[in-house]
């Protein structure tokens, strides 16, 4: 009788953890056929996420990035920002709608520019940190680089040259290449297992993160040590 | 929202920029086909050199800047705010769709109510949650401020929404038995990888080595002396070669895919910020 008192939703608390319940349990049905009760959630899905959305990044961007920097630091300029980017909103309008590529123009040649300076800053970097790995014991070596320290160096760069030349398309792979693209092929399989795997356990990860949701704290069904 | 003079300033300069922007609209309008499509290749331009120009030019020793450093920063904030902008066009065309739906009686019209009264109730509280953080425009927080969006965000967006991503767990597992089929040598070196870091990152894989009677600890001699058997044997647990697998074997091979998307990247960027991808007109 205690159990089923705080079992059911008789106060806040308890009724937001079983509007919880019924949210997990509305989604999982769609793993038995397609149903009312699941688009009914899935629309609720699909406009909370969409209201939400509007606090954080509407108002609060707006906020920090537009309203305080010309309130406070008097950067006039950035009065155009706002009015530029309503332009955006002309692309419904048949008449108007080519103003909106304007600003489009605008973002997209921001991501080129920094798409630059990504490559410059990110890629070459990680380029000369593979590339100047330590292969060779040093003649003063001083015994902190350990020989499976070296080994696993050889086999990150090989690995790395083997899978960048299956990635050469500039050119028809033959003999020595072909057979190195083979061989990065395969290494490619061997990355791509490592990432599928990871994935399956990062999803499993969350589906005990809901089943615990469920036994926990909807059915109080007390698991594990804590 | 008005009582001081910076806001007064503020509120002056944003209503005259934009009263000087839709002004420029029929200006614009005249422009011939041509005029249009070449304003946009110069505004594409242009942002794309000053962001890429911020980068290369030589900054002064002293300070660590160049003259187009704060104005960069300035304007990264303004792409954000432009951004943010998108978001909201992007929610006025759910809205829209879903509006001629309930409005014109469509098949399915009561979950775009649903949808609807989810986006009005979530986006009140959002805002006013948001506010209320910033302490914008005097709102203050009120218990049911609390409440509702505790019920609505905590107990309603973020339970569907993990629910949402964890449905994949389930699917990924027939896309496993697809891929899983020994079909080639690609396909078995795929399976035999995945199942050694599936089973050797959770404590499945401790549990198996622990029994076979493996090491369990790896000592300052066996890390000198990578050939000796006990170091081969500890190196032969499961969650030690699932790491290996993680940090020597796909290390390597994520950042050839890497470079490989760099230099992708960086050729379509140039295309673009040159205007040659086809599409503007």
């Amino acid at each position: 009788m205690d159990w089923l008192l705080a079992f059911l939703p008789l106060n806040f608390e308890r009724t937001s953890i079983w509007i919880g319940a019924i949210c997990t349990l509305a989604i999982y049905s769609i793993l038995y056929r397609e149903n009312p009760f699941y688009r009914l959630f899935e629309h609720m899905f699909v406009g909370l996420a969409a209201g939400y959305a509007l606090g954080p990044n509407l108002v609060d961007v707006i906020y920090r990035f537009w309203w305080e920097p010309i309130r406070q630091d008097g950067i006039w300029w950035l009065s155009f920002v706002v009015p530029f980017g309503m332009y955006l909103y002309f692309i419904y309008n048949e008449k108007y709608g080519w103003v909106s590529r304007i600003v489009i123009g605008a973002l997209i040649g921001a991501s080129a520019g920094l798409a630059f300076q990504a490559f410059s800053s990110r890629y070459l970097p990680q380029l000369q940190g593979a590339l100047s790995k330590v292969l060779w014991y040093p003649p003063n070596s001083t015994g902190e680089i350990y020989i499976s320290t070296i080994l696993n160096n050889w086999i990150f760069v090989v690995i790395l040259l083997a899978v960048l030349t299956y990635f050469t398309f500039s050119f028809e792979h033959r003999g020595a290449v072909k057979r190195t693209a083979t061989l990065g092929r395969w290494l490619l399989m061997i990355g791509l297992g490592a990432i599928f795997g990871n994935t399956v356990m990062a999803r499993m990860a969350l589906l005990i993160g809901r089943v615990y949701y469920l036994l926990d704290s909807w059915l109080m069904v007390r698991i594990g040590g804590g | 929202m008005f009582d001081t003079r910076e806001n007064i300033w503020a509120a002056f300069w944003m209503i005259g920029a934009a009263i000087l922007i839709f002004a420029l609209i029929p200006l614009l309008q005249t422009l011939p086909p041509r005029g249009r499509y070449l304003l946009i290749a110069f505004v594409t331009f242009i942002a794309g050199l000053f962001f890429a120009a911020e980068f290369f030019l030589p900054v002064d020793e002293k300070t660590g800047k160049n003259f187009l450093t704060d104005p960069f920063q300035r304007l990264q904030g303004s792409l954000q705010v432009i951004t943010a902008l998108s978001l909201g066009l992007g929610t006025y065309g759910l809205i829209r769709l879903h509006l001629r739906n309930a409005v014109q009686r469509r098949a399915q019209w009561g979950y775009s109510i649903v949808l609807l009264v989810s986006f009005v109730t979530m986006a009140f509280f959002s805002v006013w949650n948001t506010l209320a953080e910033k302490g914008l425009l005097g709102v203050q927080r009120t218990p049911l401020l609390e409440r509702a969006f505790t019920l609505l965000f905590d107990y309603t967006l973020v339970q569907l929404d993990a629910t949402m991503f964890s449905l994949i767990a389930f699917y990924i597992f027939s896309a496993a038995y697809r891929a899983f089929r020994i079909r080639s040598v690609e396909a078995s070196i795929l399976m035999f990888t995945a199942m050694i870091v599936m089973i050797g990152i959770v404590p499945l894989g401790k549990f198996i080595s622990d029994s076979i009677g493996l090491p369990i600890m790896m000592t300052d001699e066996m890390r000198t002396n990578p050939f000796a058997l006990e170091t081969i044997l500890y190196s032969l647990r499961l969650p030690e070669v699932a790491n290996w697998i993680l940090n020597v074997l796909n290390a390597p091979v994520q950042r050839a895919i890497e470079f490989g998307v760099g230099i992708g990247a960086l050729a379509m960027a140039i295309r673009l910020w040159l205007s040659l991808e086809r599409g503007i007109t």
